[in-house]
């Protein structure tokens, strides 16, 4: 029999040792009697020779080795029936812990999905993203490059290339812009990717000239054609030309990289494989077996350097090697572990308070603990006693802060950017459940450890003496507690301040344009009425005439880029007289605008004027460039009035010769956030733009319009004025431009009012426990304080001895607080803008305010001291 | 000259029991009636004693147990000999009775050089 069935099986053990025993009476009683004597007697007799029959019972369960098991059981139902005497505690201290763990349960399923989780591809971890490195920033890599890395690096096993773009699918559906990238066909491989239906790409399919086929995505294969497997083989026209769908991708497909609708085979041509001039490709690779990041680094900067890819100042332009989880979660990797560490943080905050409370109520039982180690219980088993009421209370906890957890869960990944990547894995599992588990274990041990230690200890004697004289060693720790509570508090208060200053720096700083009231979309032409400059610029002027005709618009124009929309393709730019060395970093980004684009978008111009009307296709070239790039061009000077030309041979007119005239410099402007280093750039009129460059932005323009009233309202006067001018253009979701900038900032400001919640949450629940710990003081004292006011000392003497008290122990915490701070602070650093980490000003502001609501705290119990009776407190 | 009940020496009540049942399957009091018998009322096991061990041996293995209807008309539980309680025994007595010549040989040296 196993200890297990024994110990399932006790009851009708303990009925045979019943019996057993009981018959050895009997047959003691049957045999005096056999020789004479009277059954009382015999039964006297039996009983005394016997001995006490529960005495045996004892030993024999002793011996049968389920008795620590017993115990545990006798004290869990111990447990319980005490904490049925006492509910308020009980809810106090399940709802402090359940909170905790329900949060920290939910932020790590959170932190565990996003940030730590393998990818889901064959042997994730040798996954690698690669970059070209300039001075002061990593980015795409010119096809050249890419071409040169795929035949010649040895410590990389394959290589992919993405160019993310956007794509008009048009069929008997009708017409869809939707978000996708041209990738090489090693790309599905090395992600392991397999088409849940049809086929992936095939070598062929990526010659040039080679017929255009799709791979489309889970998602749009549900949204666009509801599910429906003849889909593939379908003939759509991509783009305005003629493509065949030819598999879907699985759901998991497009969680490693950007959200991607569509892969189409990205084709270079022999000309394409030695252009390193413009950047525009995304590259993965994979570590051959034996190879590190270091050597994969090395061996890639060594073929960037024989194709003399260097930067501005003639130093190569290097290569960065990332683990390709780390670049798909680097954006959030701060922004997680900050508030999966406030989290903690908080959870460790309150759990001081229930150990602060149990600390306390143990001291209230420690007459109760005392008799009972007086009347036999060992040390050990009231330690194990006090200790499974933890485990009780803990296990309450877990019960409860899972499925707060649960809600947790849906109200994170509700409320975080939709752009986080992989929310969608986010759920409650085995492994969150065993995290929780083990944050209760931990929570127990350092919640129950100190309580019971102490509990342990009590003997009676002790604890009469100590009770009459009203000393409490347990105040002391109690203190302690708030000490680091408090700290701990500061800590995550001064957090959410640096965070909400940068935050509220980030809106504030100049970006260079005013985003109020101005009505965002996007235009795309397609490639079959559009293919040269002439035919998209006159559609774009009548648009734009159609568009300020509508009531309510104040301004109107379009551009390749608006703040946190489309793109700019890249060239390299230089001053008339001065020469192209090959390779050295003259990249700048091209933005194509309509006239007005800097009144419209509320741009400054610093010197000359901004593009309009009159720059056509028959006038001079012009370009309007920035500040960063005129420092460029002319560092002591303006080169406002001088000519410019590009080395992309399209950009040069037919006989090669043509420059451009700078005809303004206006301010820099910040596309993606002032955190973003501010990019030399051309402005070029739509007009004289060369028709190529428009097959590089994929024929997407973006019409900003400035109107009078809530710019919504208009969007769909607008979308009618557009198609009246030609209904075959699709037009994007329409958006304020207010609402592009908000979500771009929506990390830092989620982060920073989540941190401010914990941290108020924190400062909370530090000032209760600090409040209780006065609150116990002034009881403990209440006849030290009778007696001294019926000597005459006056009562508010005593209020403020209290909030002196609550005042001294509070500025231990900010003290601590403070200092953790300084080590800690520097942490975040990657994510202030526009303020120090260790700024003095935050420092001393937000330790101020804490001290202030400490003292707030204490003098809520302290007033209490006030109302001592002296006549009724000495006589009880 | 009355000589006082012995305490038995650690370890060798198991044995003595084994013993006891090894000529049949007996229920607790007969056990303990035919210790005090065989040792002629020189060793004394009370209840206390007897039951925990009769317990610890059931666990052990050495021992198993039957409830079976008995000459009182109860039923009555049944302690008999196990296969591995035998071998246990054997080597017990085995050692038991080493232990005792060795000690019985130092007692009579020392006799033997006293007189």
């Amino acid at each position: 029999m196993t200890l297990w069935d024994r110990w399932l099986r006790r009851d009708r053990v303990e009925r045979q040792l019943d019996a057993e025993l009981r018959d050895h009476v009997e047959r003691m009683v049957a045999d005096s009697m056999t020789a004479g004597i009277s059954e009382s007697e015999a039964r006297r007799r039996a009983a005394i020779e016997f001995g006490g029959l529960d005495q045996i019972k004892e030993l024999c369960r002793d011996v049968r080795g389920t008795r620590w098991f017993d115990d545990a059981v006798q004290d869990v139902r111990y447990a319980l029936r005490t904490f049925r005497r006492s509910p308020a505690f009980v809810t106090a201290a399940v709802t402090t812990l359940a909170s905790g763990i329900g949060a920290v349960a939910s932020v790590f399923a959170v932190t565990w999905a996003v940030l730590w989780a393998p990818l889901g591809a064959p042997a994730p971890e040798r996954l690698v993203w690669i970059e070209a490195q300039s001075k002061t920033e990593a980015g795409q890599s010119s096809p050249g490059a890419f071409a040169a890395w795929q035949t010649d690096v040895r410590t990389l096993t394959d290589l992919a290339a993405i160019r993310p773009a956007t794509g008009v699918i048009a069929d008997a559906i009708g017409a869809d812009r939707v978000r996708g990238a041209f990738v090489t066909d090693s790309l599905l491989p090395l992600l392991g990717v397999q088409p849940t239906s049809g086929r992936g790409f095939l070598a062929e399919d990526t010659q040039p000239g080679a017929p255009r086929v799709l791979l489309i995505a889970h998602a749009l294969w549900l949204g666009r054609y509801g599910g429906d497997a003849s889909v593939v083989g379908r003939a759509v026209t991509f783009n305005g030309a003629p493509a065949t769908i030819v598999g879907v991708l699985p759901a998991s497909a497009s969680t490693a990289l950007a959200e991607a609708d569509w892969w189409s085979p990205l084709i270079l041509d022999a000309k394409d494989r030695v252009n390193t001039g413009p950047r525009y490709l995304d590259v993965i690779g994979r570590l051959a077996p034996s190879a590190s990041l270091d050597a994969a680094r090395a061996d890639l900067s060594a073929v960037s350097a024989r194709l003399q890819l260097t930067q501005d100042d003639g130093t190569p332009l290097d290569v960065a090697v990332t683990p390709l989880l780390r670049h798909v979660t680097a954006p959030y990797d701060v922004s997680l572990r900050l508030l999966f560490a406030g989290v903690l943080a908080l959870v460790v905050i309150a759990s001081t308070n229930v150990a602060g409370l149990l600390l306390t109520r143990s001291h209230d039982r420690a007459a109760e603990l005392a008799i009972r180690a007086a009347v036999g219980a060992t040390r050990m088993r009231l330690v194990r006693q006090l200790l499974i009421e933890a485990g009780v209370l803990a296990t309450l906890s877990l019960a409860a802060g899972l499925l707060l957890a649960m809600w947790f869960i849906g109200v994170l990944t509700a409320t975080l950017p939709a752009d986080v990547p992989r929310l969608a894995d986010v759920r409650l599992d085995g492994r969150v459940v065993l995290f929780a588990a083990a944050v209760a274990t931990v929570l127990t041990g350092l919640v129950g450890i100190a309580p019971a230690i102490r509990g342990g200890a009590a003997d009676l004697q002790s604890v009469m003496r100590a009770a009459a004289a009203g000393v409490m060693g347990h105040e002391r720790l109690r203190r302690a507690f708030v000490i680091a509570q408090v700290a701990v508090a500061v800590v995550l208060c001064l957090a959410a301040a640096l965070l909400a200053q940068s935050a509220r720096a980030l809106d504030a700083a100049p970006r260079g344009y005013e985003a109020g009231g101005v009505l965002t979309t996007s235009l795309t032409f397609p490639v079959g009425q559009y293919r040269e400059t002439f035919a998209i610029a006159a559609a774009i002027d009548r648009i734009l005439a159609g568009v300020s005709s509508v009531p309510g618009v104040r301004a109107v124009t379009a551009s390749s880029q608006l703040p946190f929309a489309g793109g700019s393709p890249g060239a390299d730019v230089a001053l008339q007289e001065e020469a192209f060395t090959d390779g050295v970093d003259r990249q700048v980004k091209v933005r194509l605008v309509a006239p007005g684009y800097l009144t419209t978008l509320g741009g400054r111009v610093r010197e000359g004027r901004e593009i309009g009307a009159r720059d056509a296709a028959s006038t001079q070239p012009v370009v309007v460039i920035n500040r960063a790039l005129a420092r460029r061009l002319v560092p002591d000077g303006s080169p406002l009035g001088r000519a410019v030309k590009f080395s992309v041979p399209v950009f040069n007119g037919p006989d090669g010769t043509r420059v451009y005239t700078v005809i303004g410099i206006t301010e820099d402007t910040w596309d993606r956030g002032p955190r973003e280093a501010v990019r030399p750039e051309v402005m070029l009129p739509i007009a004289q733009t060369p028709s190529e460059v428009f097959a590089w932005i994929s024929r997407e323009m973006h019409l900003a319009v400035r109107t009078t009233g809530e710019p919504l309202a208009l969007s769909s006067s607008i979308r009618r004025a557009v198609s009246q001018i030609d209904p075959r253009i699709p037009l994007g979701a329409a958006t304020t431009l207010e609402d592009r900038v908000a979500a771009a900032f929506a990390r830092e400001h989620l982060i920073a009012s989540l941190l401010t919640a914990l941290g108020l949450a924190g400062v909370a629940v530090a000032l209760v426990g600090l409040a209780a710990v006065i609150d116990q003081h002034v009881r403990r004292r209440r006849r030290e304080i009778a007696i001294r006011v019926a000597l005459g000392a006056s009562p508010t003497a005593a209020v403020r001895h209290f909030v002196r008290d609550g005042a001294f122990v509070a500025s231990a915490g900010v003290a601590a607080g403070a200092v953790m701070s300084l080590a800690v602070t520097p942490a975040l650093s990657t994510l202030l803008f526009g303020v120090e980490p260790r700024d003095a000003l935050t420092f001393v502001s937000v330790a101020g305010a804490l001290l202030l609501s400490a003292i707030a705290a204490a003098w809520v119990p302290a007033r209490r001291a006030a109302h001592v009776a002296p006549a009724e407190t000495l006589r009880t | 000259m009355t000589f006082p009940k012995s305490d038995l020496p650690q370890g060798t009540l198991d044995l003595l029991i084994l013993n006891v049942v090894a000529l049949g399957p007996l229920h607790g009091y007969a056990i303990a009636q035919r210790l005090k018998q065989v040792s002629r009322e020189v060793v004394s096991v009370t209840q206390g004693t007897l039951y925990p061990a009769l317990h610890r041996l059931e666990n052990r293995g050495l021992l198993a147990a039957d409830w079976k209807q008995s000459d009182t008309g109860r039923e009555a539980k049944f302690y008999k000999l196990t296969a591995k309680g035998r071998t246990y025994m054997n080597a017990e007595a085995e050692s038991w009775r080493r232990l005792t010549h060795a000690i019985t040989a130092i007692l009579r040296a020392a006799e033997s050089e006293a007189s």
